[in-house]
């Protein structure tokens, strides 16, 4: 009974091994010719799973074969893009790339992982930090506030030590030659809490995540770090306008490793540029105040190397790169 | 009892000093503001503390009191055999896939705990990992295709 | 609001998973070896995918469910199916050995659902006042907080304080793991890409846990499993009646107060219970010769934890316990941030948890009064072919979370940990402790340093923290001085 068992369980792994064998071979103009799945660097759930699960959802008619989002977290998404740049380089592996593509190989954390290791598709989402005060604040305009930084020691929180909105407001110190007190939280939430506590002096989060409290009436938004207004806050003005000449943001995009053939790249995106204008995912967009800034794989791989560059120098300045 | 605090206080000693001599290497405070070496370094003096501690009071403690714990019976040397089961079996979980597996492990272990008939194992083992696979892998959209195989 | 709530949460399907939780949860409870805090652990990766209030409620409902659960066993079997049921061993059991199981379980079944009712009613009176206090709570009163919550670790640490202080300091040790919070620097990596983030918190408790425990039962693998009695007579006489009325509600409120504590659970909710009512009692002598109040009062202190845990959790993200602690997993998951921003930005949400955890709550009666028989069945499963399911459960339920393999190799060490840590007379609770409040007092302290720009003057800047300091105190020096105290009357 135990030999058959045995002889059983090699068969069928041999035989495994010859059907995953035949199943792969991949060409252009038929893709997608096999299952894909959407590697999602985050946790599900998250702002970022979110997104990616709407669109993966409106694009599901364009893979026969099934598409399939998967969450790989760890090491702040160090761990999920590394898994997808190094991926079969057949499109059958899409990756969600965040702005920490560009940010976290400056810190020494992001394990090998660099931004020339991916091909950009295209970038589907942006937002911008927003530089908010308590509705109580004595600071009515950015300038009234650098100003006032000039000569006080502000405590700016952050969603987290060299994150993408402690990056921001660092940038905004650089550029108005002020200092701020970095104060990091563990995400965007407590920093909200800990100002409307009235603990520290302004938070740099995105405005989507302070929305809700600036409707309501307690906080306020003196100048958002976009390069121009954005169309749905038309009454913020940018930090640009105002005379300090810094944007800084996240963005989210789909990557494949980078030796994945134009034809397969090209079918990609005309699969989720398509996608994207799709009315269920544009009032998901619009529901969950994400905005939606679509750039094709050109422009967004100019941007990636813009962004690597400016994040490169301000992580170097600000003393943040570790080991 | 006396020997097993020992042994305790001997791992959580050399623990601690681990801990402390690789903390002591990280970045010094920084304008009053404790760097990421104090906290470790604190927790692993306490570490240190309590296992001295520890150390003292089982010295001192009566002989009479002392129970002995088992470590080399039967019964644990089967907890023994399971772990090492395990050991392998996540090992290969990863290359081989989830359903070959598991419907294997499980096989053997209730073959082994329960002395049923071989059919009766196999069959428990397969609805199961089964069910376990449509469950996460279906219902809950968690990736269980990996490995060779299933 | 209130007929938003209503209608969300009385709908065909989060009543069914209301239902379905607490039904898992009863026979997870009564299993020995399956503890409550695992069960949750274990039903976690099925809310990813499911919406928010059900996933929750689900979760809620095993919780409830598991508590209660565990005393089946330890009436029947003199076996605690949770550490929460060890005080109701006492008295309980003694009912069995005359043959009156089923008014035991009657007693516990009607008791639990008074605590659990009285902890409901505190979650929705103390809560939304509290979320508003949240706001005055900034890095130093976190810290104060924290360091409350681990001097809890000298009260649970049973016998040996200094095991207790070793197993709560490697919780914290463990927590080091990963870039710092405050200056990014990764401590303790190795240059492992899957440490940066830090330790896993669900497989550690997975591993700790289950897998620890899976192992324990290994050793008596072969011992065929205890025969179990027949149930009648569930519903209580009019005599225990009046013993339910007298001591459950007492009883939940201090389980309650005890829930709300960080860190401390519910098997300590069970004993202070069980404590205050023998003190109180006319007739201490009686207790653990199996009389009602043995069981009423542990059995409502423990189900009273339930809500008393979710207090700090949902209004400030503190766990109130271990099982606490894994809820604040599942919404974050859900992109929620536990804390006072929850009040205001998802009040419906809030208010659907306080709702659905009361119908957990009459679920729980209606299946304990109805159905214990098909509970005890359920005892009967042999362990044999249940226990490597639950290697198999918590495998998947390590790899779900992150899908993650290193996550499982980490369950399996801490598994293998656990069961060694058993061995050697150390308690596991104090870890879980360290591992939930050590980063939030470490992080906390240096933030504060930061605000204050180095001034440690901020620890003591306003009353909450002083509220803090004075508690502290006491609970650490509370015991020293009773022994005192003590020891000098005897002289």
């Amino acid at each position: 009974m135990k030999k058959i068992l045995v002889a059983l369980l090699l068969l069928t792994l041999v035989l495994g091994a010859v059907v995953a064998q035949g199943a792969s071979e991949a060409s252009a103009d038929t893709y997608p010719t096999g299952p894909v799945s959407v590697i999602v660097p985050y946790a599900a759930g998250g702002g970022t799973d979110l997104i990616a699960r709407a669109l993966v959802d409106v694009a599901k008619s364009n893979f026969p074969k099934n598409i399939t989002v998967e969450n790989r977290t760890g090491g702040g998404g160090a761990v999920g893009m590394s898994y997808g740049a190094n991926a079969k380089a057949d499109g059958s592996v899409i990756t969600m790339i965040t702005v920490e593509l560009v940010t976290l190989p400056h810190t020494g954390t992001g394990a090998g992982l660099y931004y020339d290791q991916f091909k950009p598709i295209m970038m589907l989402n942006s937002a911008y930090s927003a530089i908010t005060v308590k509705a109580d604040s004595p600071y009515n305009t950015l300038t009234e506030f650098i100003n006032a930084a000039k000569t006080k020691n502000m405590r700016v929180g952050n969603s987290g030590v060299g994150a993408i909105w402690h990056l921001a407001a660092a940038g905004l110190a650089k550029t108005a030659g002020v200092n701020f007190n970095h104060i990091p939280f563990d995400g965007a939430a407590p920093a909200i809490t800990s100002l409307l506590g009235g603990h520290i002096d302004a938070i740099t989060v995105s405005y989507a995540e302070v929305d809700s409290q600036v409707r309501a009436g307690n906080l306020k938004v003196l100048a958002v770090l976009a390069p121009e207004r954005i169309s749905a806050t038309p009454n913020i003005p940018t930090a640009k306008e105002l005379g300090y000449d810094v944007a800084i943001g996240t963005w989210r995009g789909f990557g494949v490793p980078k030796n994945t053939p134009q034809p397969i790249v090209d079918k990609i995106y005309s699969i989720f540029n398509e996608a994207v204008k799709n009315p269920t995912f544009v009032q998901y967009m619009a529901n969950t105040n994400n905005i939606i800034d679509v750039l094709d794989g050109a422009e967004y791989g100019k941007k990636l190397a813009v962004d690597n560059a400016m994040f490169k120098a301000l992580i170097d300045e600000l003393g943040l790169k570790q080991q | 009892m006396k020997k097993a605090n020992f042994i305790v206080s001997g791992v959580f000693s050399t623990f601690s000093l681990v801990v402390i001599f690789i903390a002591k290497g990280y970045p010094p405070s920084n304008h009053g503001v404790p760097g990421p070496g104090m906290f470790p370094i604190i927790i692993a003096l306490l570490t240190l503390l309590s296992a001295i501690v520890l150390f003292v009071k089982t010295l001192r403690m009566p002989a009479a009191s002392d129970v002995t714990i088992d470590l080399k019976s039967r019964a644990i040397l089967n907890v023994y055999v399971t772990m090492g089961g395990l050991i392998l079996y996540i090992a290969i979980l990863p290359l081989i896939g989830f359903v070959t597996t598991t419907a294997v492990m499980l096989t053997l272990y209730i073959r082994w705990f329960s002395r049923r008939p071989w059919w009766k194992c196999i069959l428990i083992a397969l609805l199961f990992t089964v069910g376990i696979f449509v469950l996460f892998g279906t219902v809950l959209n968690v990736p269980m295709r990996f490995g060779l195989i299933l | 609001m209130l007929v938003e709530v209503l209608t969300a949460v009385f709908n065909l399907q989060i009543v069914f998973f209301i239902i379905l939780g607490v039904f898992t949860g009863i026979c997870i409870g009564a299993l020995p070896g399956l503890t409550a805090t695992m069960g949750v652990a274990l039903v976690l990766p099925l809310t990813f995918g499911m919406d928010a209030i059900p996933g929750i409620l689900l979760l809620i409902g095993v919780y409830v469910g598991a508590i209660y659960g565990g005393s089946i066993s330890a009436i029947l079997l003199r076996t605690p199916g949770t550490p929460a049921a060890a005080a109701t061993v006492l008295d309980g059991y003694e009912f069995s050995k005359r043959g009156e199981s089923g008014r035991a379980m009657g007693i516990s079944t009607v008791s639990s659902f008074v605590g659990g009712v009285v902890s409901v009613i505190a979650l929705w009176l103390i809560s939304p006042q509290l979320a508003k206090l949240a706001l005055r709570f900034s890095a130093p009163e976190f810290f104060l907080l924290a360091v409350f919550g681990l001097s809890i670790i000298a009260s649970i640490s049973g016998n040996s304080l200094a095991k207790g202080v070793l197993c709560g300091a490697l919780g914290i040790t463990l927590s080091f793991i990963g870039i710092d919070s405050i200056t990014g620097y990764p401590r303790f990596v190795f240059n492992n890409i899957n440490l940066l983030s830090g330790m896993s918190f669900i497989p550690v408790m997975i591993g700790l846990f289950a897998m620890s425990q899976a192992f324990t039962t290994i050793e008596t693998i072969f011992t065929p499993d205890q025969v179990t009695q027949k149930i009648t007579k569930v519903w209580p006489t009019k005599s225990d009646w009046k013993v339910i009325w007298r001591q459950a509600p007492i009883s939940g409120v201090i389980g309650t107060i005890i829930g709300i504590v960080p860190g401390a659970g519910a098997e300590i909710g069970a004993f202070v219970s069980y404590g205050q009512a023998k003190r109180t009692s006319g007739h201490p002598e009686l207790f653990g010769t199996g009389i009602p109040d043995g069981i009423a009062a542990p059995e409502a202190g423990n189900n009273g934890v339930t809500g008393g845990a979710l207090i700090p959790m949902l209004t400030m993200g503190v766990p109130g316990d271990a099982v606490a602690a894994i809820l604040i997993g599942a919404l974050t998951v859900q992109g929620l941030q536990p804390g006072p921003l929850l009040f205001t930005e998802h009040t419906m949400l809030v208010y659907s948890i306080f709702l659905g955890m009361f119908v957990a709550n009459v679920a729980m009666l209606v299946l304990g009064l109805s159905s214990l028989k098909l509970f005890v069945k359920v005892l009967s499963v042999p362990k044999a072919i249940l226990t490597p399911m639950i290697f198999v459960l918590c495998v998947v339920g390590s790899y779900a979370i992150n899908t993650n393999f290193f996550d499982v190799g980490v369950m399996l060490v801490f598994g293998i940990i656990g069961y060694f840590m058993q061995k050697a007379d150390i308690s596991v609770s104090p870890a879980v402790l360290g591992l939930i409040l050590g980063p939030m007092a470490e992080s906390n302290f240096r933030r504060a340093l930061l605000m204050s720009e180095g001034s440690y003057t901020i620890f003591l800047s306003s009353p909450i923290a002083w509220t803090f300091v004075v508690l502290t105190l006491f609970t650490l020096l509370g015991p020293i001085v009773g022994d005192m105290v003590r020891k000098k009357r005897q002289a």
